[in-house]
């Protein structure tokens, strides 16, 4: 089965002998099997080398295509503001008055700040069981200040655990702290581990808070579409663009 | 060719005139069926911007010819993309066909599908690779760039002979995952 793969592979990219290539062929037109197989690995072959070639251009088009949205959504509201100012001036202003009032106690905005909850599972080579749960108890509580501390106690001993820098970052976050969120979850986000998509949106977040607004877009703009934070990393985005 | 393909050249282009043209004429079609479908503004944003970039990585490398009106198009591919969302947020798969109030010839209607299907293929398949373990995962992306594989062997630190085997052991992987999917299986 291993040599079958491999020949499909060689096949499609030109390399098999012609000895070989002509027996594969000969094989392909007896095989209705091996004729399907080849033909969806062409297709997962040449899907991905399109996708990934074309993947370098999709931040830039993102960016044009939300300054599209954006002036659209825009001229939408003109045209709804010229309705509301000829007809209902009165009922709007109130209305807007009552908005501006919802807003700015937070009922409408999205909670881009809305932290994950910590499991209180161990992972291997992490600190002991009572420790773990102490600082997922605090965490979860929003004890931000304390789970702070007792995440920088365990990685003074162990700088290496990725899990507890990137809960520290989130900690920091919670704790309104955001030069050190972004400290603590730099590393995270330009790192391998599987915490990396989401510390990039949380970092993009502390950007924002910091006024740091390209860096910000910057960090929200590499969280890709299978990852758990894209669509509020799309929403940044368009508020970063306003 | 449809005269339409223009709107797929300013998406190629990431031409900012062209795209405001095309968020401008197709932007209040879209947002009407999906706010008529349990949506909402923002909802048809996110949609919409999905859609177009999807269009825009099936049209990448030059080959794709559009045959039927861009709308249609788009307009299916949207109406595709929400069916999926409301799926996921109901929990369960929607029986109510999304009414997008729209009405195109048959042959044009045909067509439509037949790009958004292929649009899906190739979304479900750069999905999947994802779904991979890691070293698959590099090295397939790795091997799909334009480096020469014994570059590519000398720079993920393998013998050539070793990365190809490896390659065709993870390719056969994935096409047994894509495969599986119900997008490939024909359970959607």
């Amino acid at each position: 089965m291993e040599n079958y793969f491999a020949a499909i592979q060689d096949y499609l990219e030109g390399v098999l002998p012609d000895e070989d290539r002509q027996q594969f062929e000969a094989e392909l037109g007896r095989n209705p099997e091996l004729r399907a197989e080849t033909a969806l690995q062409a297709e997962l072959g040449a899907v991905m080398k399109k996708h990934l070639a074309a993947e370098e251009q999709v931040p830039a088009l993102r960016q044009s295509l939300q300054a599209a949205s954006r002036d659209y959504a825009s001229g939408r509201t003109d045209e709804k503001g010229r309705v509301l100012i000829r007809w209902l001036l009165p009922a709007a202003s109130i209305a807007a008055a009552l908005l501006i009032l919802v807003y700015q106690v937070g009922w409408f905005s999205t909670d881009f700040e809305q932290l994950p909850v910590l499991s209180e599972s161990v992972s291997r080579g992490g600190p002991d069981n009572n420790q773990n749960e102490e600082i997922a108890k605090a965490f979860n509580a929003g004890a931000y200040a304390r789970s702070a501390e007792l995440l920088e106690a365990a990685l003074a001993s162990d700088t290496g655990i990725v899990r507890y820098t990137y809960y520290l970052g989130l900690s920091h976050l919670g704790n309104q702290d955001y030069v050190r969120a972004v400290a603590a979850l730099k590393p995270v986000a330009d790192g391998p581990s599987v915490f990396a998509a989401d510390a990039r949106y949380f970092l993009a977040v502390a950007l924002w808070r910091l006024d740091r607004v390209d860096e910000a877009r910057e960090a929200a703009s590499r969280v890709t579409e299978s990852d758990t934070y894209h669509k509020k990393s799309q929403r940044l985005l368009r508020r970063l663009e306003k | 060719m449809h005269p339409d393909q223009r709107f797929i050249s300013y998406l190629q282009q990431n031409d900012h005139k062209g795209i405001r043209e095309l968020y401008r004429l197709f932007a209040p079609k879209i947002e009407r069926m999906i706010v008529h479908n349990s949506g909402d503004a923002a909802d048809a944003a996110d949609i919409m911007q999905e859609a177009l970039i999807d269009i825009f990585r099936l049209s990448a490398d030059g080959r794709f010819t559009l045959t039927c009106p861009f709308e249609a198009f788009l307009v299916m591919v949207c109406k595709r993309k929400w069916l999926n969302a409301l799926r996921k947020r109901s929990g369960s798969p929607v029986t109510k066909s999304t009414d997008d109030g729209f009405t195109y010839e048959k042959q044009d209607t045909d067509e439509a599908i037949r790009y958004a299907q292929q649009l899906e293929r190739e979304d479900t398949i750069m999905q999947v690779l994802e779904t991979m373990g890691e070293k698959c995962r590099q090295i397939i992306r790795a091997c799909m760039g334009k480096v020469h594989q014994e570059q590519v062997a000398e720079q993920l630190g393998l013998t050539y002979a070793y990365l190809r085997k490896k390659k065709s052991e993870c390719m056969a992987q994935l096409g047994a995952l894509v495969k599986a999917h119900p997008v490939f299986n024909g359970e959607m």
